[in-house]
């Protein structure tokens, strides 16, 4: 019998469960904005890594055909010195978007677990890590950027990554944190240190989970951040070696003057490209935090 | 019944609010009577629009909401002379006609004075900005004032009291001062919307003892919504219990209480806890839940949770009738009464 | 409240002391020789047959902490060294930092008019024209990267309608500092305000949207008094907290904005001069120019704490 009753709550929660996550969908479902914002990055997701395991050619300048206008051979014309503009964006696509989320999930991690570690334990850890938090916020974090740029003294992808994801974590951090403050003094949490739990298990086991929705939005949203930053920082000719395409090293070319007025496709289509994915993924970051907030059901 | 009797006439109020595009409706048809100087309680479970009810008539609502009623009348006395006033027919929920009523004709205490005062003010300031505005009095004067009726309101060292911010204030402390707002221009008809819910118990016979002193000394008329059938027993004069956005049952307290006609009334007071329950008596509970006003259908809302529902019950819309003078049932089991408006 | 705010201005000096360190030893790092930032070239150059003499006079061979100390004084004395080409950081930053002050303090101000107003209203407009078209704008200003912004300004403005000097500060010629000014500062203020009014938006709608529903709003509305009232003495005064608070937690975003707009209109400062030190290695430059952007932000969010202390009555009293 008291197998049977086992087995039926498991179900109802199980159902209970499925149903939750039906409402859910269909509410994100029934967000315009969302589902818009959803399908275009997965839509230029799936184009760029197809491009580049296709392996279009972005490199291999076209010297007869240098500063084409769209059209033709090219769909999205040539650069200054005569390389496919299509092949770069898709190539730089992938790059720029691997930034993007790399960055942003690695800093939702440290900050989840800093954060977690700061708000459960308090007193002088939790001073230390706020203090060191706070020194890395002193700095605008571009200009943080640049600093770590110039001790690290070379510009490579792989030092780029350290460098965002040092310099990005302390949004997540204040936030779980705090919701880590409030929910330690939750009774379940006092339960569960009654029975003698492990510390670590309480903190990832069963306080982490109720702070998974504000993390999920967060790192949706700082993808586009960290895709932005690494735009203006390759722009301003600080952020990926040149060899590598990534969005802002494309958008680097409208910077002479010469490029804007006369080959406005160099920097249009690329402009286009990070402006729709950003525009996208704001929209997808909007429509979760509507699904996923508890606190405006 | 004549203007001199009746403060507030209501007929026929309709309250809806457009949500994701669809119109639900909250109040139906609401009608009752306020008499001049007397206490009409409104009681009804959480979410049966007592509190929507009065912020219609308030015109409290926000833009989402549809307000519409045959008549909301409000009849002011003053020197001996009545002024009808139409609210019904102002267009502004916020507009000159309403803000001149608010506050020297009739004003309103809320539900929660934790968050009914503004934290960036001075309570006395708070206070006395209401009486600036309608009798242009100056600074100085309004404060004696204030300090006046703070006495009245028995708030203690009401001299260095006036210059506190409302964090350094108790919840019942707040809730004088929320009073004290409602009080200053001195309205003829104040409606309190649970204003005990958030508070103890002993704060709320304070407060409770308060009001009603106000009504017996000053002659004031207050509308109660509460769902406290204890509090409706003491302080009322006539009750209006609403259901599910309708009124089911409207008379004296006596009428209410001593012949009780409503299934649903009954219900009620049944479930009242007693001090003192004998052994192996259990307290009293409603069947059922309460609908979602959402799913609307025809017929009885209570008919679900009704003993005596039968099948006449779903359908159409059950008229109110008159089963004595003043004592208004919407129940068909009262049939044979003849049927009144309200 | 002065305690408070005598508190708050000593948490400032522990700060800038652990940033100082870090960059000084972050400059060690770089394994540049220091005595070409600390001593001018042509003294170098005077002295070059006794430069170990000189290493040891200036404290180069003492122990790093010592050094630090060494130039942390200097610092103080406003002696920040000497960059690679040979001038004086010091000269240098007193000429680029009021350029910045300039672009960043404009674009500030015209942000938080533009952008807490049009929030605002729209909040008390909910749904209206200026709602909607806001709301456009904010997600439109906040995809479009700032430099592109920036680049598609220069076309428009300087290059089609030559209406604007698509860079720099000052013009040669210039006869009117005034009006030259004005049309040096226009397109970059433009495109940061932009990036700064997308955000303020927002943030400023959905404050005074929770404002506007609290209870006490219904408590002002009950006293009768006229909307505007409502809305700027009860609405607006209690928004204006959140909204300082966010205005000066996005400053280092406008700084490090103004470092991207410097370099896309030329403009020459503090943010071009740390961006070409980088590309061209001249640490000295770059250290200092961060301490100081460091040490302008830790007296920005100094400030965050007074005006919320000035606002709040339970700060304010200290409870």
């Amino acid at each position: 019998m008291s197998d049977s009753t086992t087995v039926s709550i498991k179900n109802q929660n199980k159902s209970a469960a499925s149903s939750l996550l039906k409402k859910n969908i269909r509410k994100f479902m029934n967000n315009k904005l969302a589902l818009f914002g959803l399908i275009v990055v997965v839509i230029m997701t799936v184009a760029c890594v197809v491009g580049m395991i296709v392996g279009v050619d972005y490199n291999t300048p076209n010297l007869t055909a240098l500063k084409t206008p769209p059209g033709g051979e090219h769909i999205l014309g040539t650069d200054t010195i005569g390389r496919d503009l299509w092949a770069r964006v898709l190539y730089g696509g992938c790059y720029s978007i691997f930034i993007g989320v790399f960055c942003a999930v690695m800093s939702s991690v440290i900050g989840a677990i800093l954060g977690a570690i700061s708000g459960y334990f308090g007193g002088k850890i939790d001073q230390l890590i706020i203090r060191i938090s706070e020194i890395f916020q002193a700095f605008p974090q571009l200009v943080l950027v640049m600093m770590l740029v110039a001790i690290v003294n070379k510009r490579g992808l792989s030092n780029l990554l350290v460098i965002f994801v040092l310099t990005g974590w302390m949004t997540t951090f204040r936030m779980v944190r705090n919701e880590f403050m409030s929910l330690k003094g939750e009774t379940y949490v006092k339960v569960c240190e009654a029975f003698g739990m492990k510390k670590s298990r309480i903190m990832f086991n069963q306080i982490l989970p109720n702070v998974m929705s504000p993390i999920i939005v967060s790192t949706t949203t700082n993808v586009a951040f960290f895709i932005l930053q690494e735009a203006a920082l390759s722009f301003i000719g600080l952020g990926v070696a040149d060899s590598t395409p990534t969005w802002g090293n494309i958008l680097n070319a409208a910077k002479s003057v010469s490029v804007v007025t006369n080959q406005w496709w160099v920097w249009v289509f690329p402009g286009l490209a990070i402006s729709l994915f950003v525009l996208a993924i704001n929209f997808l970051g909007d429509g979760l935090r509507d699904v996923l907030d508890a606190k405006q059901q | 019944m004549n203007n001199q009797e009746i403060i507030l006439d209501v007929k026929n109020l309709n309250t809806s609010f457009i949500s994701d595009r669809k119109q639900v409706d909250i109040v139906k048809s609401v009608s009752f009577q306020v008499k001049r100087g007397t206490t009409l309680s409104v009681v009804g479970e959480s979410g049966c629009g007592k509190s929507v009810t009065m912020n219609s008539i308030m015109r409290f609502l926000g833009s989402n909401a549809r307000v519409s009623a045959d008549n909301i009348q409000y009849n002011a006395l003053r020197d001996g002379e009545i002024t009808e006033y139409h609210l019904e027919t102002y267009k502004k929920s916020n507009g000159p006609e309403m803000r001149a009523l608010r506050g020297p004709d009739m004003s309103m205490v809320f539900q929660d004075p934790m968050s009914s005062l503004n934290p960036v003010y001075k309570v006395g300031d708070q206070v006395a900005e209401g009486l600036i505005q309608h009798t242009g009095m100056g600074k100085k004067e309004a404060r004696e004032k204030v300090l006046e009726l703070f006495r009245k309101l028995g708030i203690p060292d009401p001299e260095s009291r006036i210059d506190c911010y409302p964090h350094q204030f108790s919840g019942g402390m707040k809730q004088r001062v929320v009073i004290a707002i409602a009080m200053i221009c001195n309205p003829e008809l104040i409606i309190c919307d649970e204003p005990t819910t958030a508070l103890d118990v002993t704060i709320q016979a304070q407060i409770m003892e308060l009001l009603k002193d106000l009504q017996v000394n000053e002659g004031k008329s207050i509308v109660l919504i509460t769902h406290n059938m204890g509090l409706v027993a003491e302080m009322a004069d006539e009750v209006c219990v609403m259901y599910m956005g309708r009124v089911v049952e409207f008379g004296s307290l006596e009428d209410v209480f001593d012949h009780t006609s409503h299934p649903y009334t009954k219900a009620l007071l049944r479930s009242v806890p007693v001090l003192g329950l004998a052994d192996g008596q259990i307290l009293e509970t409603i069947p059922g839940i309460t609908p979602n006003p959402a799913d609307i259908k025809g017929g009885c809302d209570f008919a679900d949770r009704c003993p005596d529902c039968t099948e006449r019950c779903r359908q159409g819309v059950i008229p109110a009738f008159e089963i004595a003078k003043g004592h208004r049932v919407r129940c068909l089991k009262y049939d044979s009464f003849p049927e009144v408006n309200g | 409240m002065l305690k408070f705010i005598l508190k708050k201005l000593l948490m400032i000096i522990p700060m800038l002391l652990l940033i100082s360190m870090i960059v000084f030893f972050g400059l060690q790092m770089t394994g540049v020789d220091p005595i070409n930032f600390m001593v001018s070239p042509e003294t170098l150059s005077a002295n070059a047959n006794n430069v170990e003499a000189l290493r040891e006079s200036l404290g180069l061979n003492d122990p790093l902490i010592v050094q630090y100390f060494h130039w942390l004084g200097n610092c103080l004395h406003g002696d920040f060294g000497y960059s690679f080409d040979g001038s004086a950081i010091a000269s240098i930053i007193a000429v680029r930092m009021p350029y910045t002050f300039e672009l960043a303090g404009y674009s500030l101000v015209l942000s938080a008019i533009i952008g807490i107003g049009i929030g605002i209203i729209s909040a008390i407009r909910q749904n209206g024209i200026i709602d909607y078209v806001g709301r456009v704008l904010a997600v439109l200003g906040q995809a479009i990267p700032q430099f592109l912004v920036g680049i598609i300004l220069i076309q428009f403005f300087s290059i089609k309608l030559g209406l604007f000097p698509s860079g720099n500060r000052v013009s040669p010629e210039a006869t009117n500092t005034f009006v030259d000014a004005f049309v040096h500062l226009f397109l970059p203020v433009l495109t940061l305000t932009i990036g700064m009014v997308a955000v303020l938006m927002r943030y400023a709608r959905n404050t005074m949207l929770d404002v506007l529903n609290s209870d006490y709003i219904k408590t002002a509305r009950s006293k009768g008094i006229p909307e505007w009232k409502v809305y700027l003495k009860h609405g607006f005064r209690n928004a204006m907290k959140p909204v300082l608070v966010i205005l000066v937690f996005r400053i280092p975003m406008l700084v490090g904005g103004s470092v991207v707009i410097e370099s896309v209109f030329s403009y020459p400062g503090i943010g071009l001069t740390m961006t070409n030190a980088i590309t061209s290695g001249d640490y000295p430059v770059v250290l200092v120019t961060t301490l100081i952007i460091a040490a302008v932000m830790l007296i920005c969010s100094f400030m965050v704490d007074v005006f919320n202390a000035l606002l709040d009555p339970r700060v304010r009293l200290g409870e």
